[in-house]
């Protein structure tokens, strides 16, 4: 990413002043100081794990021990070594326990986890203080190798990888990948629906955190010589954990602030004669009060104030406007338009519809929601699923997306059977969707959802799917939009994934009238522009007749009728079904 | 091996204790309590403290449980108060900030060495097929059981039941309706703090625990709330049994002994993989 040349600037005067520090404080200051980047490690291996990929982590400092332990070893079996490369093995070898913890509860999810990762605390607790940490029963110390004995050194040497570590994160959490962390954060099934791996994101976070932590705990063998278990309890955990909500350490400034209070909230206490640890209450407290207000941590917070006030006079809606039709379905004659055509040949050529959905029975208990439905949604077609509340339509929209545990039928994409297929696998065949509730991530940009959504694949699409859509400027956060424009961009995301078909679930819903109609005109240009078939779900007759072709009706979970829509909306069985009459006579 | 079992049928009530309270917060209020067991430490060492400032055992007993159960219901008015909107994980870190306050609070009340804790059971044991059983065995389990069966029929068919699922489902529609809900959770709170003292007076004379370790035995209690998945709560009270079974077995096990601790994270790992091996979604469209 291009640094602005605010953040260049910050971090140039950040850096000046480190390198001041450390060359004129007085050696224990410069002591401290180490402990606050190692701190500070560990605080930003909680952002990444809690704050970005939403699972509590309550073993960090567990995580730690392991790359303490892994230093003090290797400190007595190979002495030549240079130390900062028994920190990194250290932290390498802890990323693996992370992982395997991360893979066997791929399915478990929010506070069950959290009890996960406190069984794990507690457990490892226990087996630590059943031995002791390597050196320490024979009083050998770790003692790092020159320069790294000398404070200064070994202070630069933290905060060296404290910001090494930081770059390398911040970097991966714009990719793809590291997107994929803040989605399932969110929702998973909204993650899924995107083609995100969640259990590979939530695994490889906690990989990640691990590492990070077990980079601070070979740091902290090298700063204290001897271990002690009494340094990674379940309760140092969480102790960090609450500094870390307290600051909002998903940011570089935040963990620094979340290191600096653990530091030196106790030297204080110890300075003016409190007992130390009055320092846990304190910043227990504290969290309790950023909790409260909800919002996000200190810094975060300042972070979004920042934002805002940068995009103060910056447009942050799609502002669509139903005046750009002809140019659109010139669009639709440019390159994109001409690859289609080509596949439309290929399509007619094979005879078969896009989706296919034959006999679609799902029940949940003894209720049949959904009863031997039929649907063909062909290619380049608009094609509109309506029904009244509870026929089923939206139970629909989730067994051919792969969201349902089991239903009876057959759904095909193409010609190809995509039954045991999950959601995932779905999203990436090209069966994109969008939720009836907004699952667009606020907490990252237009921009990077529009590349988390698109994938590898669709990147070249996003400059045709933001011209069609009116979508704000790629740098808007999506926090500052509205829900109306959130769910115009979740339709983006979706187009800009090349998609073979697009389900959307009431895309009109939280739209002004006019807002209505302009995106009616905007759906039914998209097999044209796109080459990709739309089902839409949609309780605006209005938009229903602007935007599709062709209309199937559900009631009570059973097929009504399906036909051309001018045919089907008159059909006075579908205005009883609508109205709730017995019969229309 | 059959003796050892038995004898972690003492631990394993308390941990099925504790997993109830733990689970009917949950169902109820919404809160994940990691600050359970430490709320019943605070009742039994208020207890100890008394009994050894020559309180009578009954008094001693009855002011541990007011205790718990007034700082029980009081943190459950603060996060009620001032958590009530957040999602479940941002009330649980609330529970994380109680057990560290509760902690450091433990700490300095009553330091960081053990103690000898009366019974409120007289020392007896008979014999039951060879098998030595001894009579706080028995009340821990007749205990356990009652209290479940109680809470079970409680929910289930009085109006106090109904309102408190209701609560749980649809905490908005009840309070429209005209029930205080604050009120309804800072009672289910009280309540569990009161019977997380119990299950502490019962364990406690067995392990002489340190207030912190006492306050940890929360992990199995939410290790036997998980494989219920914090709904259940017959299959939380014999998962806690079963714990506490497991690791009476295996303190008699050479080698095994000193890391028996760890077997609730190992039984819950196991667990987790077998029970979600199918793909289950999160919430709501």
């Amino acid at each position: 990413m291009r640094l602005g040349k605010p953040t260049r600037l910050g971090g140039g005067l950040f850096l000046l002043v480190l390198v001041t520090l450390g060359l004129i404080l007085p050696t224990y200051w410069v002591y401290l100081l180490s402990t606050v980047a190692i701190t500070a490690i560990i605080a930003r291996s909680i952002g990444l794990v809690t704050h970005q990929a939403g699972i509590i982590t309550l073993c960090q400092m567990s995580f730690a021990a392991l790359g303490g332990w892994a230093v003090s070893w290797l400190d007595i079996a190979w002495p030549t070594a240079p130390f900062p490369m028994l920190v990194l093995i250290g932290g390498v070898v802890t990323a693996p326990v992370g992982l395997l913890i991360g893979i066997a509860t791929t399915r478990v999810r929010g506070v069950e986890l959290a009890v996960v990762t406190l069984g794990f605390a507690t457990a490892l607790d226990l087996v630590l203080r059943q031995g002791s940490f390597p050196g320490v029963g024979e009083g050998t110390p770790v003692i790092p190798s020159a320069p790294f004995d000398d404070p200064r050194w070994f202070f630069a040497l933290a905060w060296a990888l404290l910001i090494v570590l930081q770059v390398g994160i911040a970097t991966l959490s714009r990719s793809v990948h590291g997107l994929g962390w803040t989605a399932v954060r969110v929702s998973e099934r909204a993650a899924a629906a995107l083609g995100v791996r969640v259990g590979g994101a939530k695994s490889s976070a906690f990989a990640l955190g691990a590492l990070f932590a077990g980079i601070a705990g070979g740091l902290l063998a090298g700063q204290y010589g001897l271990l002690t278990t009494a340094v990674f309890t379940p309760l140092t955990s969480m102790v960090h954990l609450v500094t870390a909500v307290l600051c909002g350490a998903s940011i570089f400034g935040g963990a620094v602030l979340a290191g600096l209070f653990v530091v030196f909230i106790p030297e204080l206490l110890r300075r003016i004669g409190l007992p130390l640890d009055a320092a846990n209450t304190l910043l227990a407290l504290g969290a309790f009060d950023v909790l409260r207000r909800g919002g996000g941590g200190l810094v975060e917070k300042l972070n979004d104030q920042l934002q805002e006030r940068a995009f103060r006079n910056t447009r942050v809606t799609c502002q669509l406007s139903p005046v750009r039709d002809e140019r659109l379905q010139a669009d639709a004659m440019q390159p994109d338009g001409a690859a289609l055509q080509g596949e439309t040949v290929k399509h007619q050529t094979l005879r078969v519809a896009c989706l296919h959905v034959d006999s679609l029975t799902v029940a949940f208990g003894d209720h049949r929601v959904l009863e031997a439905v039929n649907l063909t949604v062909e290619h380049e077609e608009v094609h509109a699923l309506i029904g009244p509340n509870g026929a089923g339509k939206s139970t629909l929209v989730d067994a051919v997306t792969g969201f349902l545990p089991s239903c009876e039928g057959r759904v095909s994409l193409d010609g190809k059977p995509i039954e045991r297929f999950g959601p995932r696998e779905r999203a990436r065949l090209g069966i994109r969707r969008t939720f009836q509730y907004v699952h667009a991530i606020d907490a990252i940009t237009v921009e990077n959802y529009l590349k988390l959504a698109a994938g590898a694949a669709g990147a070249e699409r996003i400059p045709a799917v933001r011209e069609l859509l009116d979508l704000p400027d790629g740098g808007v956060p999506i926090r500052l939009m509205d829900v109306g424009s959130r769910r115009i961009l979740e339709i983006a995301g979706a187009l800009a994934s090349k998609p073979q078909i697009l389900l959307l679930d009431e895309p009109a819903a939280g739209l002004g009238e006019a807002e209505s109609r302009a995106l009616a005109e905007r759906v039914r240009q998209i097999p044209a522009v796109f080459g990709c078939a739309v089902l839409l779900i949609e309780h605006d007759m209005g938009f229903v007749r602007v935007a599709s072709t062709r209309v199937t009706v559900l009631d009570d979970g059973r097929l009504l009728t399906s036909g051309p829509v001018s045919e089907v909306l008159d059909d006075p069985r579908v205005i009883a079904a609508y109205l709730g009459q017995e019969t229309a006579s | 091996m059959l003796d050892g079992i038995i004898s972690g049928l003492v631990s394993g009530s308390t941990y099925a204790i504790l997993a109830v309270c733990v689970v009917v917060l949950y169902r109820l209020v919404g809160v994940l309590n990691f600050g359970q067991a430490a709320l019943g430490a605070l009742g039994a060492y208020v207890c100890y403290a008394l009994v050894g400032a020559e309180v009578s055992l009954a008094l001693a007993v009855f002011c541990g449980l007011a205790v718990a159960s007034v700082t029980a219901g009081f943190s459950g008015w603060v996060l009620a108060r001032w958590l009530g909107e957040p999602s479940a994980i941002v009330r649980s870190v609330g529970t994380v900030v109680l057990l560290i306050l509760l902690l450091t609070a433990g700490f300095r009340l009553f330091g960081d060495s053990p103690r000898a804790m009366p019974s409120l059971v007289p020392e007896a044991a008979f014999d039951l097929g060879g098998v030595r059983v001894s009579l706080s065995t028995v009340i821990a389990l007749l205990v356990t059981i009652a209290i479940a069966g109680a809470l079970s029929l409680l929910l289930r068919y009085t109006q106090l039941g109904i309102r408190l699922e209701a609560m749980s489902e649809r905490p908005l529609t009840v309070q429209l309706l005209g029930v205080n809900s604050r009120q309804l959770a800072v009672a289910v709170w009280a309540a569990t703090g009161l019977l997380s003292t119990l299950a502490m007076l019962l364990i406690a004379p067995t392990r002489n625990p340190t207030f912190e370790s006492m306050s940890f035995l929360v992990v199995p209690a939410l290790v036997a709330g998980l494989l219920g998945a914090f709904s259940n709560v017959w299959i939380a009270v014999a998962s806690g049994l079963a714990i506490g079974a497991v690791e009476g077995a295996g303190a008699r096990i050479e080698g095994l002994a000193d890391y028996r601790g760890a077997i609730p994270f190992a039984i819950i790992i196991v667990a987790l993989i077998w029970l979600r091996r199918r793909e289950v979604w999160d919430a709501a469209r």
